[in-house]
C-alpha cells in the first residue's frame, strides 16, 4: 500500500489512527506497542505478503544479536558483533547483489544464477537500522531492546518502506513511554502530510514524465532533450524522496512520534560536501558514522589522502547500496571523488570560489552524477551525457514528441517550474516539522495543496516512490 | 450565518492546534465532496443517471473518453461498435442507416485498448452488431499504448486532471465559437495533411502474437453474447497495394481465419471503389482517407451490411 493511494490515506491511515489512540489511551505503552507492530505488519503485509517472514526474521535474529551482544564482554562479545554483521550484509546481499556478482565475474559467468527474487520492501533500510543498532548496542550507546520495542522500532510503518534511517536511541525510548500525541503535533503530522503528498503526486510525478521521455531514449536525446531530462530526474528524486520523508515524518507524528529529519534544501548547498550535509541526511550519518570513520580508523595514520581514499571508498559502497547495478557504483564514485577533491581543496586551496559560482558547480555537479543514477544501463548514462554537451542538435524535441503530447505541456511545466522555484528560493518543509505554524493562512494553503493533491492522485494509477526500488 | 468563533483560532495553543486540525481537514472533506458533486452534475462523460437518448462528444484525450463513454453511454444509446485506428476515425458511422454504430476508433490504437472499450460495451450493453477493422496496425502492437484507458478514471470523472482538460478544451471550443472535432457518433472530423508517402516493400506484416490472441477473444467474447460481428478490410492505395501486396495477402488470409463462415467480410478493396482507390486524393499521406473517400466508403458499407445481413436499406 502506497502513502499515496487513497486506500492509504483515507482508509488505512485513519483506522489505525482511531486504533492505536484507542489502545494508546485505554491501555499501556505495551498495549500500544503491540497495536503498533500488529498495525506495522499488516501495513508491511499488504504490499507482498510473502516477504513479511523475512521481515520477522530478520527482527528475531537481530533481537537475539543484539541481546547476545549486550550479555558478552571482550573478544567474544566483537566476535558476535562481526558474525552478527557479516550476518545481516549476506542477508541483504542475497537479495541485491548474488547475481550481479554471478553475472559479471569471469569464471562464474552462466555457471550459476541465483534466482531473480524481486526485492522485498525496505529490506535495505531495516537491514541499514538494524545495523546501526548492533554496532550502538556494542559501543553501549544503547541498551538491548526488549523484543515488542525492537519489533515496534524495525517494522514502524511510516519508515519501514523508504526510512528516515531512524537509530535506536532517538526512536526506541519513544515506544517505550509511550504515544505522547497532542493537538499541535497532529498539525505539523497534516502539514507535512499535504507537503509531502504534493511534492510526491504534484510535483514529482509530473517532473518525471519529463525524465521518463529522455531516459528511454537516451541515444536519440538533442542537447535541450538531455539537459531538460536529467533536471527533470534531479527534482523527480527530490521531491519524490524528500516527499516520502516528510510524509513518513508527518504520519509518525500523527501518532505522536518523532523522526529524524531527512532533507535540508540540498539544492541550496554551495559544495558537495554540504549537499551531502543536506541530501538524504539519516544514510548520510549512516556513511559517516559506521562507513567513513571505522574505514578512516583501520589506517594507523591519518593523512588527508588517506581521509579521501576512505572518503571514495565509502561513497562507493554507499552507491552500491543502492542496487546491483554498476550505474549506481559510478554514481558512488563521481560523489566520492567530489567529496575527496573537495576535503583537499577546503585544506589547501587559498582560493575562496564566490557563492554564486560555488552554487552553480555543486548544482551541475549533483546533476551530472544523478544522469547514472537514473540511467538504465551504463551506456545509456553515458549517452545522455554526450547529449548534454552535444552541438550537432542542439534544440529539437523530436524525441519527446513520442511521449509527451503537447496539450499535457501545461499540466507538466506549471508544476515543474512551480517545484524548482520552491525548491531554490522557497521555505524548507522542515520548519512545519519544529513548530506547527497555526493561522488560517496556512490552512488553507495546507487545504488546498491536499485537495490538489487528491485530483492529481485520482488522475493517474498512484506511482511507486523512487526509493522503493532500494 | 456561520458561528463568528469559527474564525477565531484563541489564545490557547492546544485548543488553537485543534481548531485548526478540524478547519483543514474539514475543509479538505468538504471541498473535496463539491467538486466531486459538482463534476457529477456536469457529468461530462456520461457516466452517471439516465443517459438515454442524450448526446456526448470527444472534447479531449479520446483515449479516455470513449474508453468513459463505454460504461454508460455507448452500451444506452448505441447498437454496434466499429473497433478500428486512426485509419478509421474520419469514417461518420452516423450515415450507417441500419444501425446506431459508435465508432470507437482511436488514433494509433492496438486491439488491446481497443478490447478494453468493446469489453465494456459488450458487457454492460446488448449490441447487436460489432464491426472490426482488418488491418496491420491494429494487431503489430501489444498493451496499452498510454497510461489512460484504466478503470481508475472512472472515478477521475469526479475530479482529474483529464477532466479539467476536457473542461478547458470545452470552454475554448465555445470561446472560439468553434464546433468540436468529434461528433456524438465518436466520427472525428479530420484530414491528415498532404504529404509523400513512405511505404516499405515488404513480404510481410509484423504482428503480436498476443494481439492476434486479443483479437480472437474479443471475436470469441462477441459470439458469446450474441453479437453479429463483421469484419471489414479498409481501402488500400491502388500503388501501395501494388508494392506491399503480398503483405497485405497474408496478413488478410490470416486474419480471416479468426472469422467462422457466417460472419461476413467486407473488403473495401473490390472493384466497386477502385476508381477511389487509384485517386491518390483520396489517401493524402497514403494511408488515411480524405474526408470525402470516407464518406463514400461508408456508403459502401452501410449498402453492405444491409445486403450482408438482408436488412432493407
Amino acid at each position: 500500500m502506497l502513502f499515496n493511494s487513497f486506500q492509504f490515506l483515507c482508509v488505512f491511515l485513519p483506522i489505525v489512527g482511531a486504533v492505536y489512540y484507542y489502545c494508546a489511551r485505554h491501555g499501556s505503552a505495551r498495549i500500544a506497542q503491540i497495536c503498533l507492530v500488529i498495525v506495522s505488519f499488516v501495513f508491511y503485509g499488504l504490499q507482498k505478503p510473502v516477504y513479511l517472514p523475512l521481515l520477522l526474521a530478520s527482527i528475531v535474529a537481530n533481537f537475539l544479536f543484539g541481546r547476545g551482544i549486550a550479555r558478552l564482554a571482550g573478544k567474544r562479545r566483537k566476535q558476535l558483533l562481526v558474525v552478527a554483521l557479516v550476518a545481516n550484509i549476506v542477508f541483504l546481499s542475497c537479495f541485491k547483489y548474488w547475481n550481479l556478482v554471478l553475472r559479471h565475474l569471469p569464471y562464474l559467468q552462466g555457471k550459476f544464477h541465483f534466482p531473480d527474487w524481486e526485492l522485498p520492501l525496505g529490506i535495505s533500510f531495516f537491514t541499514l537500522q538494524q545495523i546501526m543498532y548492533l554496532v550502538d548496542c556494542y559501543e553501549e550507546i544503547v541498551p538491548a531492546n526488549g523484543f515488542l520495542a525492537h519489533a515496534a522500532f524495525v517494522s514502524f510503518f511510516p519508515s519501514v518502506a523508504s526510512g528516515p534511517l531512524t537509530r535506536a536511541r532517538l526512536m526506541v525510548p519513544q515506544l517505550i513511554s509511550g504515544v505522547s500525541s497532542n493537538a499541535p503535533k497532529i498539525s505539523q503530522g497534516i502539514s507535512l502530510l499535504a507537503i509531502g503528498l504534493f511534492k510526491k503526486v504534484v510535483l514529482a510525478d509530473s517532473v518525471g514524465r519529463i525524465a521518463d521521455a529522455g531516459f528511454t531514449v537516451p541515444g536519440s536525446l538533442s542537447a535541450l532533450e538531455a539537459w531538460a531530462s536529467s533536471l527533470s530526474f534531479t527534482f523527480q528524486i527530490y521531491f519524490d524522496f524528500s516527499g516520502y520523508s516528510d510524509m513518513a515524518i508527518g504520519i509518525a507524528l500523527l501518532l505522536g512520534y518523532t523522526l529524524p529529519i531527512n532533507f535540508n534544501t540540498p539544492y541550496r548547498s554551495l559544495s558537495i560536501t554540504e549537499f551531502w550535509q543536506r541530501w538524504h541526511i539519516t544514510l548520510s550519518q549512516f556513511i559517516t558514522n559506521y562507513l567513513y570513520t571505522p574505514i578512516l580508523r583501520s589506517f594507523r595514520k591519518i593523512t588527508l589522502v588517506k581521509a579521501a581514499a576512505a572518503t571514495l571508498l565509502a561513497m562507493t559502497i554507499a552507491g552500491l547500496w543502492h542496487g546491483p547495478s554498476f550505474t549506481f557504483v559510478i554514481f558512488g564514485l563521481l560523489h566520492g571523488i567530489a567529496l575527496a577533491v573537495n576535503q583537499v581543496w577546503r585544506r589547501k586551496a587559498r582560493i575562496r570560489l564566490p557563492g554564486l559560482l560555488s552554487w552553480i558547480l555543486t548544482f551541475l555537479f549533483v546533476n551530472f552524477a544523478f544522469i547514472f543514477f537514473r540511467a538504465p544501463n551504463l551506456a545509456a548514462g553515458l549517452q545522455v551525457s554526450r547529449a548534454l554537451v552535444s552541438f550537432h542538435d542542439l534544440f529539437t524535441l523530436k524525441a519527446f514528441a513520442g511521449s509527451i503530447r503537447m496539450i499535457e505541456m501545461p499540466v507538466i511545466c506549471v508544476p515543474a517550474i512551480a517545484g524548482i522555484i520552491v525548491a531554490l528560493f522557497g521555505e524548507n518543509s522542515n520548519v512545519f516539522a519544529l513548530k506547527p505554524r497555526i493561522t488560517f493562512s496556512t490552512a488553507l494553503v495546507i487545504s488546498l495543496l491536499m485537495l490538489i493533491s487528491f485530483i492529481f492522485m485520482n488522475s493517474n494509477v498512484a506511482k511507486e516512490f523512487v526509493y522503493f526500488g532500494f | 450565518m456561520l458561528p463568528r468563533s469559527l474564525f477565531i483560532l484563541g489564545s490557547d495553543w492546544n485548543a488553537r492546534c485543534r481548531k485548526w486540525n478540524w478547519i483543514v481537514l474539514s475543509s479538505v472533506c468538504v471541498a473535496a465532496v463539491i467538486v466531486a458533486a459538482g463534476n457529477y452534475c456536469v457529468n461530462i462523460y456520461g457516466l452517471f443517471g439516465d443517459i438515454k437518448g442524450k448526446q456526448f462528444i470527444v472534447y479531449d484525450n479520446e483515449r479516455t473518453t470513449k474508453y468513459l463513454f463505454s460504461y454508460k453511454y455507448i452500451p444506452a444509446n448505441f447498437d454496434g461498435l466499429l473497433i478500428g485506428s486512426s485509419i478509421s476515425a474520419n469514417w461518420d458511422t452516423r450515415k450507417i442507416s441500419s444501425f446506431r454504430i459508435y465508432n470507437a476508433s482511436i488514433d494509433g490504437a492496438n486491439i488491446s485498448e481497443e478490447t478494453l472499450i468493446a469489453d465494456n460495451v459488450l458487457q454492460k450493453g446488448r449490441p447487436k452488431i460489432l464491426l472490426v477493422l482488418i488491418f496491420p496496425y491494429l494487431t503489430e502492437t501489444y498493451g496499452r499504448k498510454s497510461r489512460y484507458m484504466n478503470p481508475q478514471e472512472y472515478w477521475g470523472a469526479l475530479g482529474s486532471v483529464q477532466l479539467f482538460r476536457v473542461y478547458f478544451s470545452k470552454w475554448l471550443l465555445s470561446v472560439r465559437h468553434e464546433a468540436g472535432e468529434f461528433n456524438d457518433f465518436g466520427y472525428k472530423n479530420y484530414e491528415v495533411p498532404h504529404r509523400d508517402p513512405s511505404w516499405i516493400k515488404r513480404s510481410e506484416f509484423f504482428a503480436d502474437p498476443q494481439s492476434l490472441q486479443e483479437y480472437r477473444d474479443l471475436l470469441q467474447l462477441a459470439r458469446v453474447r450474441g453479437v453479429r460481428i463483421v469484419g471489414i478490410i479498409p481501402p488500400i492505395e491502388m500503388q501501395r497495394l501494388k508494392l506491399e501486396g503480398r503483405a497485405f495477402d497474408i496478413y488478410h488470409r490470416n486474419l480471416r481465419s479468426f472469422f467462422l463462415p457466417d460472419e461476413p467480410i467486407i473488403d473495401l478493396n473490390g472493384p466497386v471503389l477502385d476508381q477511389m482507390r487509384k485517386n491518390k486524393d483520396n489517401f493524402p499521406d497514403g494511408y488515411h482517407l480524405s474526408k470525402a473517400a470516407a464518406d463514400q466508403v461508408i456508403g459502401v458499407i452501410d449498402a453492405q451490411l444491409a445486403q450482408l445481413l438482408r436488412i432493407p436499406n
